[in-house]
């Protein structure tokens, strides 16, 4: 079968969009579990969470808060609330008040996050047996611009939303490693986890850096469900089991930790994906090639990737705003 | 360290008491009419209540239900002389194939049925049938498309509904007749059901002289097919047939639409039929034909029975339809299902057809019964009901095409059922040449019904981007001011 051009180029474009979404999907696994050290299960669960809540709410409401774009601020603003409940019931009991977190507080905190994630799973299906209205197949007819597509060249047509999750991921992966990299918060987030009694000695609370870390990983993550929405179009419960394997690939490759890490690693799998499903028209194919190549990384290179790049990338832009090292 | 293990611990059996509905085990049966006087025949039934199939499940048991109380209500069942009212024992099954053998089992054995109906599926229909046919039991089967189990030599399993075989054979009539240049795509999920309705419907179409361009089966759980889509648009295709589930055959429809595929007709299995297709898809929706085994808006009638030269049997369309209505009144199990789909239809159908095979074999002996199925050839509220007497397929009854139009499901074909013209072209379909492809369209005998949604779906389709843009206005204004709001705060933090 001969592949044309036009269709590869599509592909490019596609995967650089659908990468910028993973991307933007893992940065909140990667600030949680790797500068926090915990393992949050419950990852894929709050995306699906956000974005199942937000196609839920929009079929029920059609106002501009609720429509894909205007629920990644209101998803945004409950995932302080999910973040500060995943913290006080799952995260806090456990390492609150530990300076030095070791192994067995991660497996601790790993399960309790799994409980966490789980109980949300059965929340959708209790929440369509008590109401009439939540559905757990949900979908929306909402789409961008008018027409809703783009035709580059003769051939190679794209669709609007996709365009804009593309360009909205990346927003988001970048305001939250600004936020980690060049604020102050930033700084006591990474001091927290390296020696939390020192934060102590110089006034600094550590029990609410912890709180507010999880806090910002949980809202960044939520944030991206209403993105997912837009890109698929439906969500069910079951999206999770896709979403949460394809976050911790990513996070691990990228270099546990580091945020734009994640985020080009996210464009890797993504263009992978896409450009060889333009290539072969087939996705079982696809899939496999791509977890393939990160199976290669991951044993050639087990720390990861671009585990470098946020620090690069951070003392780079400090030089620029004149900031001294 | 401890509170954490606690509070682990409460976690999990908190997300094992939300996630138990999953798990329920084989419930207790459950029957109506619950006391029965006189003499009686005990139809058993194994139903999906819970689980994913709960919807169907719900449907297809009402289904039944109203159809026995319409049968008890006119005098019963006549065996030789003697009569006899009907009884439904059923048990739930949990939408699992794992349950059917021992509730097939326990519904003969324990409970002494003398007929059975099939549970809905293919694929539990097939976990059951190999208990009925040890017992010579006679199964209904009113949910089981797939043609495979037929062929598997069950002489005791009787199909209702049409085989898969016949799903899309309405869509390509419609297409033969109409669209002289089409030029047909399938996208398809690679599943049982969806992959055998296309591979007969390929054959079909191959039979028709119609031109196939572009054909692709997807992996079931795709939600992205723009791949699929620019290759079938790059190879000319105008006509789109395929679709699997509800969330992949919507979410195929959309993305269709989206990349501005101008197509003249769509048929879709499967998500169509759902009032929440057109409740998630809106305008997109209209103009989305489907295949259906029964709609409330056939025409089947005794006087087009009369005009076939076929005997009328049972409630005609309205009758029972107001005895669907009566069952959700007054059997709680019923209650709030709202307008019948076709899997109730079907499922009334079947106990019709027992109905009169046990009065024309004139005894309850299922291997007489059997025999008579073989000669019974009627019209029913649900269609034509006759069975193939070798494999017990269903050869009689034809699938109706219905299509969305003007945000209601009517239907288009066979004409001598049809509601109305089928639309092709649909001109929210056809954006930019809404003109032209109208003018074009006057050919085919649908103008009438195109140009009257033309009007209606430019409105709505004016609005729907006025709104868009405003909500993303709104959004970007939002998105500007926590920016800011945060900006602030980090600032003064300091």
């Amino acid at each position: 079968m001969v592949v044309a051009a036009s269709e590869l180029a599509r592909g490019f474009i596609e995967g650089l969009l659908y990468g910028s979404l993973l991307g933007a999907i893992s940065v909140g696994l990667t600030l949680i579990w790797g500068v926090m050290k915990v393992v949050n299960l419950a990852h894929g669960h709050l995306i699906v969470l956000a974005a199942m809540f937000a196609a839920n709410f929009y079929m029920l409401y059609k106002v501009a808060l609720l429509n894909p774009m205007g629920a990644i601020i209101t998803m945004g603003v409950f995932g302080v609330a999910m973040g500060a409940l995943l913290y006080y019931t799952s995260v806090h009991p456990i390492i609150g008040h530990v300076d030095v977190i070791t192994l067995k507080h991660e497996m601790a905190t790993l399960m309790a996050t799994f409980g966490f994630g789980l109980t949300l799973f059965g929340l959708h299906y209790a929440l369509a047996a008590w109401t009439n209205w939540y559905s757990t197949e949900p979908g929306i007819s909402w789409s961008f611009g008018h027409p809703p597509y783009v035709t580059i060249g003769s051939s190679i047509t794209i669709v609007k939303t996709k365009i804009l999750v593309g360009v909205i991921s990346f927003v988001i992966a970048f305001a939250l490693f600004a936020i980690v990299r060049l604020t102050d918060l930033g700084l006591m987030i990474q001091a927290v986890t390296q020696d939390s009694r020192a934060l102590a000695l110089v006034g600094i609370n550590p029990v609410r850096i912890k709180l507010l870390t999880t806090i910002l990983a949980v809202a960044f993550a939520m944030a991206t469900g209403p993105l997912y929405l837009a890109w698929a179009g439906s969500v069910n419960p079951l999206k999770e089991s896709i979403i949460a394997p394809l976050a911790f690939v990513i996070v691990v490759a990228g270099g546990l930790g580091s945020i734009m890490g994640s985020y080009v690693a996210g464009l890797i799998l993504g263009l992978t994906y896409e450009l060889v499903v333009a290539a072969t028209q087939e996705v079982s194919i696809a899939l496999v090639v791509t977890f393939f190549i990160l199976l290669l990384i991951l044993a050639l290179k087990p720390t990861g990737l671009f585990g470098y790049l946020d620090d690069r990338l951070a003392s780079a832009l400090r030089r620029r705003r004149g900031v001294a090292e | 360290m401890r509170k954490g293990l606690n509070i682990v611990l409460v976690l999990t059996l908190a997300s094992l008491v939300a996630l138990a509905p999953a798990y329920t085990l084989v419930s207790m049966a459950a029957t109506y009419p619950t006391t029965v006087s006189g003499n009686v025949i005990k139809i058993g039934m194994p139903i999906s209540l819970s689980g994913k199939f709960a919807t169907e499940g719900h449907q297809a048991l009402c289904g039944v239900i109203a159809t026995i109380m319409w049968i008890n209500d006119h005098g019963g069942v006549n065996v030789n002389g003697k009569t006899y009212k009907l009884q439904l024992i059923y048990y739930d099954d949990a939408s699992s194939a794992n349950n059917e053998p021992s509730i097939v089992q326990k519904l003969i054995t324990q409970d002494h049925v003398n007929f059975l109906l099939a549970p809905y599926s293919s694929g539990l229909t097939s976990a059951a049938a190999p208990i009925a046919e040890q017992y010579h039991v006679i199964m209904l089967s009113h949910g089981g498309a797939s043609n495979a189990i037929f062929q598997k030599g069950y002489h005791y399993l009787v199909q209702i509904l049409s085989p898969a075989s016949e799903y899309f054979t309405g869509a390509l009539e419609i297409i033969k007749q109409y669209i002289p240049d089409a030029k047909i795509a399938f996208i398809y999920a690679n599943d049982k059901f969806a992959s055998s309705v296309v591979q007969y419907a390929e054959q079909k179409a191959k039979q028709m002289g119609l031109d196939v361009v572009y054909s692709k089966a997807y992996e079931v759980g795709t939600s992205d097919f723009s791949t699929f889509i620019s290759a079938a648009k790059a190879a000319g295709a105008n006509v789109l047939l395929g679709g699997g589930h509800f969330a992949d055959g919507k979410a195929l429809v959309k993305q269709a639409h989206d990349l501005g595929w101008h197509l003249k007709f769509i048929a879709i299995l499967v998500a169509p039929a759902e009032p929440a297709f057109y409740q998630q898809l809106d305008d997109i929706a209209n103009g989305v034909a489907y295949p259906s085994q029964w709609e409330p808006g056939v025409k089947y009638s005794p006087q087009l029975a009369k005009q076939m030269g076929l005997e009328w049997f049972g409630p005609t369309v309205q009758e029972w339809i107001s005895y669907f209505n009566k069952a959700q009144s007054e059997v709680s199990i019923c209650k709030g299902i709202g307008t019948p789909s076709y899997h109730a239809a079907e499922a009334g159908a079947a106990v019709l057809f027992l109905v009169k095979a046990i009065e024309s074999a004139g005894t309850l002996d299922n291997a007489k019964v059997r025999q008579a199925m073989n000669n019974i050839d009627i019209m029913t509220f649900f269609g034509r009901l006759k069975i193939d007497p070798k494999t017990g397929l269903q050869i009689g009854h034809k699938m109706v095409v219905a299509q969305w139009q003007n945000g209601k499901r009517v239907v288009v074909w066979p004409p001598e059922v049809a509601q109305a013209k089928p639309l092709i072209a649909p001109p929210n379909w056809w954006p930019s040449t809404a003109t032209t492809s109208t003018a074009s369209m006057s050919s085919t005998s649908a103008s009438a019904t195109t140009s009257s949604t033309t009007s209606t779906s430019s409105v709505t389709s004016s609005t729907t981007t006025k709104k868009t843009s405003k909500a993303v206005l709104w959004g970007s204004i939002i998105v500007i001011i926590i920016v800011i709001i945060v900006g602030v705060w980090l600032a003064v933090r300091k």
